[in-house]
């Protein structure tokens, strides 16, 4: 609110904010952000490491039977796959991601990653990409992060535009941060719920101003990791095996728009890192909350042989009502 | 802002706090509820109820006032209720005008809480009063604050179901849809230029965020470019106070505050320092509930976002 300034003038009234407003005439165009076909990347450097992201459809088919479409992205090698292929790296690599939007406009924010304004990915404070695009980056902070399309964003992401990011501590996998958080078994849990009636828009859904109803949520189908329903408990993707005396690291992650609740089927979590970042206080749980893009990194130490069923529990946008659920075993032996 | 007569104590954790003013002061506070319109982008109108500064000030934008006090302060609210139903003003856990009827004037008199944002709102009919935009923020500050700060109010508002109650017609919770999703009443580039909004401050300048969500449902708001870290969190998880995050949960009606350093973007090759050639570096913060960076719809991002600026 300006607040100090308002406080210095008017402390023991009330303050109208409208001296400090500079109210513009018309919204800014955002829906006609400047496209650029192939920017420059600025200070471009040779990199250490390179990762390829190129746009890509498919159609998932879901229990029902529904044939639901996707977009992702596909890495160099044509790896299609939801979540797109994860991002991996060492702390104070200097990386390259090459996105390749196909014939849309697409860009990659490596959320929790703080690069420049020009690396950051996002339309209306740099540039959307039409032709090709290096973004350049070098993480400073080991930790759990996640990358995904910045364009329209409410339809590309719900799309399946998205595929986790971790960064290493220098030591590399098998710490979680530099020199501390030892695991001897890693699983990465992003988790979310797809309205299909979200995946029958085109790119540009809503941005002419027709009401294409992207304020409504109504999720059906919850994966985590991509192993949706049922299959989740025992997929490869989001189930985990470890032995008693050893560590589970769980990254988890709510990839949708709505609050999801992480459960370890009664075993008690060691919250140890969140969105990149190193807990100070760390503490103990058996289920959390977690707001969409949220991460908690996750310490498990079964003591007991036994499987137990990892939860996410997601809840309506609006309601607060828990409208889906989707569990993957954690088995011990 | 420190008056004669208080008292400076080293707690038992060794930081410097600051007794109660032995002298309080009186803030008084006029505030009317009104009704009236906003236009909208897409050339709709939606229709409010606010608190205003004066019985004929249209509620726009909301919140319309903010009211500031200082830890130790008499706060009196005088609320005048110029609309043809009941309403209040509730403050939780601090104070309640109770119902005030049409045309009618409440005045009620209470301590300033302690330092940090609150809600006050219109409990009447709740969530209705409320999400048609009678709500606001009181913040509170200790007299030897110095950290430059910010509100963010988090409002949805559904349009049709606002027409509806203007029209005196039934409406039902159930439906509710929200299509117009703001920051201190301002949406998509309006709160980007808002300067009361939008943090614009030269590197290493500390900033405290002060989070409120008056809408019925969870927020989770991203920062780019920075961390900032939990300083205050009003209704659960207090595990985070302390932690560096890039996105924040926001339950309904909770108050979450942090504090941005305004640090260099510590992920940039080259670093962005300050320095020869070097320019402002403007990141969004927005609800990554996505559903709320639309308006009526569609038109992404004109809902709940904002920018910050790091200025060379």
């Amino acid at each position: 609110m300006d607040a100090h300034s308002g406080h210095a003038a008017t402390r023991g009234v009330s303050l109208t904010t409208d001296q400090f407003f500079h109210e513009p005439e018309a919204p800014l165009a955002f829906s006609d952000m400047p496209h650029h076909g192939s920017p420059a990347t600025p200070n471009k450097v040779r990199p250490d490491v390179v990762f390829q992201r190129e746009f890509f459809s498919d159609k998932i088919e879901m229990s029902d039977g529904r044939r639901v479409d996707f977009w992702s992205f596909k890495d160099k090698d044509g790896r299609k796959t939801f979540p797109a292929p994860t991002i991996r790296l060492r702390q104070g690599q200097v990386a390259h991601t090459i996105v390749k939007p196909s014939k849309h406009a697409h860009t990659i924010h490596h959320h929790g990653i703080e690069p420049g304004p020009h690396d950051d990915g996002v339309g209306h404070t740099s540039f959307e990409v039409t032709g090709e695009y290096t973004y350049q980056w070098r993480p400073a902070q080991a930790g759990t992060y996640f990358y995904h399309c910045h364009v329209n964003t409410v339809v590309h992401f719900e799309m399946g535009m998205w595929g986790g990011l971790i960064v290493d501590p220098p030591e590399g996998p098998g710490h979680l941060f530099p020199g501390t958080y030892r695991y001897d078994v890693e699983a990465f849990w992003p988790s979310s719920g797809w309205d299909p009636s979200k995946h029958e828009l085109n790119h540009a859904a809503g941005l002419d101003g027709k009401n294409e109803r992207l304020n409504l949520y109504r999720p059906k189908y919850f994966h985590i990791n991509g192993a949706f329903g049922a299959s989740a408990r025992r997929s490869s993707r989001s189930s985990v095996r470890a032995k008693v005396g050893q560590t589970i690291l769980v990254r988890t992650l709510n990839a949708g728009y709505a609050p999801a609740r992480v459960s370890f089927g009664g075993l008690t979590g060691l919250f140890v890192g969140s969105d990149g970042r190193r807990i100070p206080r760390p503490f103990s749980a058996q289920e959390w909350t977690m707001g969409g893009a949220e991460r908690y990194d996750v310490l498990l130490t079964p003591t007991t042989p036994g499987t137990y069923r990892g939860r996410f529990e997601h809840f309506d946008y609006l309601t607060n009502v828990r409208i889906g659920v989707v569990e993957a075993d954690i088995v011990v032996i | 802002m420190v008056k004669a007569g208080a008292i400076s104590v080293i707690s038992a954790s060794g930081l410097l706090a600051w007794a109660p003013r032995s002298v309080a002061d009186d803030v008084v506070v006029d505030l009317y509820v009104t009704e009236g319109f906003r236009d909208l982008v897409d050339g709709r109108k939606l229709y409010l109820q606010g608190f205003s500064l004066g019985p004929d000030d249209p509620p726009d934008p909301i919140p319309r006032s903010v009211i500031n006090a200082v830890t130790g302060d008499r706060v009196t609210f005088n609320v005048t209720n110029t609309l043809s139903k009941p309403h209040n003003l509730k403050i939780d856990g601090v104070v309640d005008t109770g119902p005030i009827a049409p045309g009618e004037t409440k005045t009620v008199t209470f301590d300033a809480p302690g330092a940090g944002a609150y809600l006050y709102y219109d409990s009447i009919l709740a969530p209705w009063n409320r999400i048609l935009g009678l709500h606001g923020a009181m913040i509170v500050r200790t007299p030897t604050e110095t950290i430059r700060d910010y509100l963010w109010l988090f409002n949805a508002f559904d349009s049709k179901l606002a027409d509806r109650v203007r029209r005196g017609e039934s409406v039902n919770l159930a439906t509710l849809v929200p299509d117009v999703f703001t920051i201190n009443g301002r949406f998509g580039s309006f709160a980007c230029e808002a300067r009361d909004t939008s943090p614009r401050h030269p590197f290493g300048t500390p900033v405290r965020i002060r989070m409120v969500n008056a809408s019925t449902f969870a927020k989770s708001i991203h920062f780019h470019g920075e961390h900032p870290v939990v300083a205050r969190r009003t209704l659960a998880q207090q595990e985070t106070i302390g932690c560096a995050k890039d996105t924040f949960l926001l339950l309904p009606q909770e108050v979450v505050e942090v504090t941005m350093a305004f640090t260099v973007p510590s992920d940039g090759f080259p670093v962005n320092a300050p320095g020869p050639g070097a320019t402002d570096l403007e990141y969004p913060v927005h609800d990554h509930h996505e559903l709320t960076q639309t308006l009526g719809g569609g038109l992404y991002p004109n809902g709940m976002l904002t920018d910050l600026v790091f200025e060379v």
